[in-house]
């Protein structure tokens, strides 16, 4: 279980993120929405220790992490722009956070997100919707506590999306990852999460599943955002 | 909450004291003997300074308008046409530029110029057509044609289009060139050294004489701080100049330059073949004359030094430099392409300084400030460290452009896959930047196997490298010493050159930015 309270992040005098506070339970999927420069990104990074807060406090099942190295952490993230090592081939990229010699989890992430054999192909050679897919079992691969995903589907066309909101949320719902999804689109954080929050000015404005925010908004722009 | 982050501290601490105590600190020290200890009252001493200094001066001028002149057709060519042979002609016209100083000298010996201020003039022209054609060629490449068309058909013949467009809008390329070219001849050492005699001082050679040769540590101090002003303005000049002028007019996207045709493609081949069929004369002769001495080489015991001995310190030399070089260059541009904050461009600034000091004033240096902590002025590291110094900002300005082209998130991912910084570093930086490393650790060696400047102040005679050998064979009588000068200037030549021609080769296979 993931609790974070009170977190806070400044770049120079700006404050990216206001005091937030945030649970996200065992196996849920919980996913952040709101308006683009809402500071969905930056949560995420925050999260994953690569963004420093001024304040507040990342907590992992009682243990404070807040502290704590990026790469101690197992917490997956998958970028917005994939990130992808351009200087590795697929199964490198893959394989990455893995032990080495260790091929059969390479095979597995490769085989969840319908990509078997693709271990030899070089990063330049796929097509879009192949890198979001290499980059998803590139994260799911070292089979990380909590899984986030940045805009998972957001640089892809819409024909694309539509197929990969369900691959994606098989995939996450099978293997019981707690994951959080960032995305600025309400219908793929419908199909996708269990629970929303939502973001607005760096702030979460309230937290709840889609049928509860509608029929009770905590102000009138959560009804207009939500459309 | 902000912690301190230890690995970063010492990151880009061991470059900072490295620079600190062998470039920052022997600098102080030269500028507080300057200062005090020198008698400006002395008889003659400040009619010798300004002596000096008027030379220095003087032929930095000269040979800058030189240079432009003897340029000027080449620039012309390969700058407003495109032809068949043009980059080989670009290519060939470079190799001038990357001799080192004492074979220019040794070539113009060969030719029998020595002892006049000509036999300077043409060396320094010699060795800096390259930078004029170079510069200003590249500029004249972009330059939006239709600005010319356009004052073609308001009714400006080819030469007011040329005085009134062309010149006006290349002027920050001119003034580049200009600068780079000044600066060059106004540091100039190991060329005037050789071909000055006696008769011939600039501030470089003055400080070298004072210090090495008459012990007179004040004065030569105080000589190098006229040397680092006039350097320092030069330089101030060049950046203020681009400031002012980095705004560039409209750019030519896709029109390519005019092929030559009838008298046009004449005057073109003219220009590119006289061009560098004058600066192949020097290299020619050189060649010609060695044939002959090479036997020598590995025959006579020289009271000199042995030339063999030479040529292993130098290759022994240039590799521990490199790894020097690329060692502290690589932390450096880690530390400012990773780090953000006023610091890291304090650092990103100072890391250039070497380049702007002339390699005399880094050796005179050592030997002023070095005994201290630990006597290291007999020690044989100096040599490589001294190359190393000069070495270092080309080392980081070829590999920072790489280093931050690189997308921070490929990083921040390798750490969400549980990579330490050591390994994402290793996994992640090292082989995206693997090859401006090499072509980094390339020029490395070549500025080393070159470096006379330094080398001059600190290489005792059981550790001559090929250039101070070259000096003491050409100082020498007798052709049997002039001969093997000549041998050995050859041998280096083709080292360097061959380094070269490896470098460019990995420069063109680059893909440019990941």
């Amino acid at each position: 279980m993931l609790e974070i309270e009170d977190l806070s992040v400044t770049v120079g005098e700006i404050r990216i993120l206001e005091k937030i506070s945030l649970r996200v339970d065992d196996g849920e999927i919980l996913g952040v929405l709101g308006p683009s420069g809402s500071g969905k990104s930056t949560l995420l990074r925050a999260i994953a220790g690569i963004v420093e807060p001024v304040a507040g406090s990342v907590v992992w099942d009682g243990v404070d992490l807040t502290d704590t190295p990026t790469h101690l952490r197992r917490f997956g993230l998958m970028f917005q722009g994939y990130a992808l090592f351009p200087h590795l081939s697929v199964g490198g990229n893959v394989g990455f956070g893995v032990p080495a010699g260790d091929r059969k989890s390479v095979e597995d992430a490769l085989r969840w997100v319908g990509l078997d054999g693709f271990e030899g192909r070089s990063i330049e050679d796929l097509s879009g919707g192949e890198k979001q897919r290499v980059a998803l079992a590139r994260t799911l691969a070292p089979r990380p506590r909590l899984v986030m995903l940045d805009e998972p589907l957001g640089a892809l066309d819409r024909n694309l999306r539509e197929r990969l909101v369900v691959d994606t949320r098989t995939l996450l719902r099978e293997r019981g990852s707690t994951s959080i999804i960032v995305t600025h689109d309400r219908d793929e954080a419908e199909a996708l999460c269990d629970r929303l929050a939502l973001m607005r000015g760096g702030s979460i404005i309230q937290t709840g599943r889609l049928d509860e925010l509608l029929a009770k908004p905590a102000e009138p722009w959560v009804t207009e955002f939500l459309g | 909450m902000s912690r301190i982050r230890w690995g970063w501290v010492l990151v880009g601490a061991i470059p900072a004291i490295f620079l600190g105590y062998f470039f920052v600190y022997p600098l102080i020290r030269i500028l507080g003997l300057g200062l005090s200890e020198l008698n400006i009252g002395a008889t003659g001493l400040q009619a010798r300074l300004v002596k000096v200094g008027w030379f220095t001066l003087m032929q930095a001028v000269l040979s800058t308008l030189l240079t432009f002149i003897a340029a000027a057709p080449l620039t012309w060519a390969v700058g407003k046409y495109q032809f068949k042979g043009r980059s080989l002609a670009l290519s060939l016209v470079t190799v001038p530029f990357v001799l080192p100083t004492v074979v220019v000298g040794t070539a113009f010996v060969a030719l029998g110029w020595r002892d006049s201020l000509g036999a300077i003039l043409a060396a320094h022209v010699f060795f800096n057509v390259a930078v004029v054609v170079r510069t200003v060629s590249t500029q004249w490449r972009r330059l939006n044609p239709d600005l010319l068309h356009a004052a073609e058909t308001l009714g400006a013949s080819p030469a007011q289009v040329l005085r009134r467009v062309t010149l006006p809008l290349l002027r920050p390329s001119l003034a580049a060139a200009a600068s780079i070219v000044f600066l060059f001849t106004f540091t100039s050492f190991g060329v005037v050294l050789i071909l000055g005699g006696f008769d011939y001082a600039t501030l470089e050679v003055e400080i070298f004489r004072q210090a090495i040769v008459l012990f007179d540590l004040p004065l030569a101090a105080s000589l190098a701080v006229m040397q680092l002003v006039g350097v320092t303005g030069a330089l101030y000049y060049y950046s203020r100049y681009q400031e002012r002028h980095s705004a560039s007019w409209e750019l030519n996207v896709d029109q390519s330059p005019p092929t030559p045709r009838g008298r046009t493609r004449i005057a073109v081949y003219s220009a590119v073949i006289l061009t560098l069929g004058a600066l192949a004369v020097p290299i020619a002769v050189l060649v010609v004359r060695s044939i002959g001495s090479y036997r020598n080489l590995f025959t006579d015991t020289l009271l000199v030094g042995s030339p063999l001995d030479a040529i292993r310190n130098s290759v022994v030399f240039a590799v521990l430099a490199t790894l020097i070089a690329l060692t502290m260059g690589l932390l450096a541009a880690t530390y400012v392409s990773n780090r953000e904050g006023g610091l890291s461009r304090w650092f990103d600034t100072a890391l250039m300084l070497p380049l702007g000091t002339s390699a005399v004033a880094i050796g005179f240096g050592f030997v002023v400030a070095l005994g201290w902590p630990v006597d290291l002025r007999a020690s044989i590291i100096l040599v490589p460290v001294a190359h190393a110094l000069v070495a270092i900002p080309f080392v980081v300005r070829i590999v920072l452009p790489t280093m931050r082209s690189i997308d921070p998130d490929l990083r921040h991912a390798a750490s969400t896959l549980g990579a330490r910084p050591i390994r994402v570093w290793q996994r992640i930086d090292l082989p995206l930047i693997g090859r401006a490393a090499l072509v980094a650790a390339g020029f490395s060696m070549v500025i080393s196997l070159g470096e006379f400047g330094a080398t001059a102040f600190i290489a005792r005679p059981s550790t001559s490298t090929i250039p101070t050998l070259i000096f003491r064979l050409l100082s020498r009588p007798g052709s049997a010493s002039f001969g093997m000068a000549m041998a050995l200037s050859v041998i280096l030549a083709v080292l360097t050159t061959v380094i070269i021609l490896g470098i460019d080769r990995f420069r063109a296979g680059e893909v440019g930015a990941f």
